[in-house]
């Protein structure tokens, strides 16, 4: 009986080399190739989502393509926006309740092709974010500052403004992990 | 920071009830955080004002230990989508896959589709690299002036979140003064892809945003 | 593993029957009487080492995070961060206060802001491990209704309507969910199949989820996987093909206790090797410090007719079981024990009585049944089968307990029916019960 099995497996054996050869092949071809990808997550600017999208709209806020988030989030954002600040007038870039609102309810992050990119440095406004800019703190003032800023000092700086370690100024521009 | 409230839900457990001999095993309950986008970047190159850096990290709030070992989920694509009608749809796609710990970067292309369903754009260049190990060089892959990296990174988020959510819930009226940094320590998982913006058309501004697609 | 797979060998369907014809008979006659485990393929994992190393890294990671919460103690992040370890902890360990520190934390972080959807979602992880089903549910309906992240809430929610034995609700709740070839959907549909007894469908969910972790390339997901398939084929008397996913499953974790403890089984139900079957689970009780390993020792103890041996090591589990920490954890073991127990049985009852509240699944129903003939009353029992448990759950200690109940109430005829379906899974049962099945069977 030992004898039948052994031939057995080198059966087996001979079996498995071929089929290599064609599985090599195969290793060739994309791996990517022909596969259907289904949206998951999705973000552009920071905290928008966490600030103004209710937790019960979530998912479908992560669901709705940019094309379509003004028309069905403005209002819902500008409803958030006063329940946040009953004394919203305006904020530094001039905006009102409705303009700020409808601005942010697509939820994409701009960015200039020629000139400083940042989310604001004091004299550009959301030409991009770079990963030193207080994106948080820029996004209160907007919300919680007034027409000049000085609106509720409280609330308008969560006074933490750097990074705990320096970026690099070659890529791939991040730190290295802790 | 998007998912600002990340919790200990990495990979959750729950009984699932099979019985073998007096015994159950532990099913993972959610495995699907694999796919969450913690932060977004678009800037101008500090390497190069003729290029544009795009930055999508996931997988947030990661100590030392779990860092080591953190890997992508490699049936997640990440993507990152380019208006420049002004349209607000994707007229570019930027997209990373990584297969056996190797990063495929894709394009920047126009999309077959567009919207939440898409496919991988595999006749696209293709900017490949293996996917940075902890506590190793950076590994970086560039063709025809596209640069591509993936791998842990330090989170360059900075942010005191645990004022910022009490505010918000109403438990907290202020910040305090100085804040904490909630993430100070903690890194990600990064994608970094560094591209000519003559790639890019020719419009002013991008509309951009960063998505995450699964394989079905 | 095979050196090929099927894919391939369908390609040539001629050869593989006159290999089939050739060897088929041979190979079945000389695996049947080999025996599976051989200690050579696991000795590697078979050292403290493993668990070890998992424990440092752990270790590592919670002083990170306790440092962290030491320098801001009011910091519901890093709350939640340790709830996680800990209750990890108690997974690699079994110290169950660890899952007890890992609940307060959670405690603190929903007191200081509540309806957040993840908090509720671990504290339902929690009650789950604790076997605490109907406080779980509550959470996860909570979490649902907030809205957030519903896919996670459904799949959990659905965990726990099935050990609530609410299968109509969890099938509504998985019909609603649009990811169908996720991991954690395939899982799901995974257990429904096997709860209706259809285990080929379920197998195959298995195989798909499985082959889904094979390309996410997450080492954790596929050790997982591998365990749970491994224990799969065993239900489905797939023996070598178990036992070779459990090796398969180690070499992703060599720390997984679990899949050490399957092997045990196979070197005891399958190989009757009960030498082998007690040096693996006497490694793991060393090193794993939980009470379950004294039952499967009792039962290896019996099957060797050391029937004191077997009684001290019942009463050394049932001890360590029913120390209050462990809330309901083992109530449906420490049932069953007392059902059988001289004087114990009106304790079974009560216990038995008290799960149905926690977990209405058929499976309690059957102990209910169970503990009720042991207490003398068969008529109940039979209600209680036939309300509850008939033609809802295909478990085979389920039909084991139901031939006995029919037989005890004369009815000859269902009670072979049923006796017969369970001795088909006679590999799950055990060497035990498989010959008290048989020796009832033999009288009818």
């Amino acid at each position: 009986m030992k004898n039948i099995i052994r031939a057995g497996s080198l059966l087996f054996i001979a079996f498995s080399a071929s089929f290599l050869t064609s599985c090599d092949k195969d290793d060739d071809t994309n791996p990517f190739e022909g596969l259907t990808y289904q949206q998951e997550d999705q973000m552009g600017r920071p905290a928008i989502n966490t600030v103004f999208v209710a937790t019960a709209d979530k998912d479908d806020f992560n669901e709705t393509t940019p094309s379509a988030m003004s028309g069905k989030y403005a209002t819902k954002f500008q409803n958030q926006l006063m329940a946040l600040n009953a004394g919203y007038t305006t904020n530094a870039l001039g905006m009102d309740a409705a303009t700020f609102s409808g601005a942010l309810a697509t939820d994409v992050l701009n960015v200039a092709t020629s000139g400083t990119t940042t989310f604001f440095d004091g004299i550009n406004v959301l030409t991009g974010r770079t990963l030193a800019d207080d994106v948080i703190s820029t996004e209160l003032l907007l919300i919680f500052g007034g027409p000049d800023g000085s609106a509720n000092p409280n609330l308008t700086d969560d006074n933490v403004d750097a990074n705990d370690k320096a970026f690099s100024n070659t890529f791939p521009y991040l730190a290295s992990p802790h | 920071m998007k998912n600002l409230f990340l919790t200990a839900l990495a990979v959750i457990s729950a009984s699932i009830g099979i019985v073998l001999a007096a015994d159950h095993i532990d099913a993972p309950a959610v495995t699907s955080t694999s796919s969450d986008i913690t932060d977004f970047y678009a800037f101008q190159s500090p390497e190069s004002s003729s290029n544009m850096v795009f930055v999508v990290n996931t997988q947030g709030l990661m100590d030392p230990t779990a860092s080591a070992t953190a890997a992508f989920d490699e049936n997640v694509m990440i993507q990152v989508n380019i208006d420049n009608t002004g349209d607000f749809v994707e007229d570019l796609v930027i997209q990373a896959v990584v297969n056996d710990g190797k990063l495929s970067v894709y394009g920047p292309v126009k999309p077959t589709s567009t919207g939440l369903m898409g496919m991988v754009e595999t006749d696209a260049t293709v900017t490949t690299t293996d996917v940075t190990e902890y506590g190793k060089t950076a590994s970086i892959g560039s063709k025809n002036g596209i640069k591509v990296f993936a791998g842990p990174r330090d989170d360059p988020f900075f942010f005191d979140l645990v004022a910022f959510k009490s505010i918000l819930a109403g438990t907290a009226t202020g910040f305090s003064n100085p804040g904490a940094d909630t993430f100070a320590g903690t890194n990600v998982m990064s994608l970094v892809v560094e591209v000519p913006k003559s790639m890019l058309g020719s419009a002013a501004t991008l509309n951009t945003w960063a998505v995450t697609k699964r394989k079905i | 593993m095979y050196p090929f797979n099927l894919h391939h060998l369908m390609k040539k369907p001629i050869l593989i029957a006159a290999v089939i014809l050739l060897f088929g008979g041979a190979f079945a006659i000389f695996y049947s009487q080999r025996p599976i485990a051989d200690p050579a393929d696991y000795a590697a994992f078979m050292t403290p080492n493993h668990l070890e190393n998992a424990k440092e890294k752990l270790q590592e990671r919670t002083l990170f995070w306790e440092n962290k919460l030491q320098a801001a103690p009011a910091n519901f992040v890093y709350q939640s961060k340790l709830a996680g370890l800990y209750a990890s902890w108690f997974k690699l360990t079994g110290d169950v206060q660890q899952l007890h520190r890992s609940d307060s934390l959670l405690c603190l972080v929903h007191e200081q802001m509540p309806n957040q959807v993840g908090t509720l979602q671990s504290m339902a992880a929690n009650a789950i491990t604790r076997h605490a089903f109907a406080e779980a549910e509550g959470y996860m309906r909570q979490a649902l209704a907030l809205g957030e992240n519903r896919f996670a809430s459904s799949l959990m929610l659905t965990d726990v309507l099935m050990e609530r034995g609410n299968f109509g609700d969890a099938d509504r709740l998985m019909r609603d969910m649009a990811s169908r070839t996720h991991f954690d959907y395939l899982i799901r549909e995974m257990k429904m199949l096997d709860q209706e007894g259809d285990l080929p469908s379920a197998i195959k969910n298995m195989e798909k989820a499985l082959a889904l972790a094979r390309s996410a390339g997450s080492e954790e997901l596929l050790n997982w996987s591998l365990s749970n398939l491994a224990d799969m084929y065993g239900h489905d008397g797939r023996i070598r093909k178990s036992y070779n996913t459990y090796l398969e499953a180690l070499r992703y974790n060599p720390a997984d206790l679990h899949s050490l403890k399957g092997i045990a089984w196979v070197a005891f139900s399958q190989d009757k090797n009960t030498a082998e079957a007690q040096r693996i689970l006497g490694f793991l009780q060393k090193i794993h410090p939980v009470p379950d390993y004294d039952l499967l020792l009792a039962e290896i103890a019996e099957f060797e007719g050391k029937d004191s041996e077997s009684a001290s090591l019942r009463q050394s589990f049932t001890q360590k079981a029913s120390n209050p920490a462990y809330g309901n954890m083992y109530k449906s073991y420490l049932c069953e024990l007392k059902a059988t127990d001289v004087g114990q049985s009106t304790e079974a009852l009560a216990i038995a009585q008290q799960e149905i509240k926690e977990r209405p699944h058929p499976m309690s129903y059957s102990l209910l049944a169970w503990a009720s003939l042991q207490n003398g009353e068969k008529a109940a029992a039979k209600e209680i089968l036939e309300k509850y448990v008939v033609n809802r759950t295909e478990e085979p200690n389920a039909l084991y307990r139901a031939g006995i109940i029919l037989l005890r109430n004369g009815e000859r005829e269902s009670a072979k029916e049923y006796l017969e379906s369970a001795l088909e899974a006679s590999y799950e049962l055990g060497p035990v019960a498989t010959a008290e099945i048989r020796q009832e069977l033999s009288k009818l």
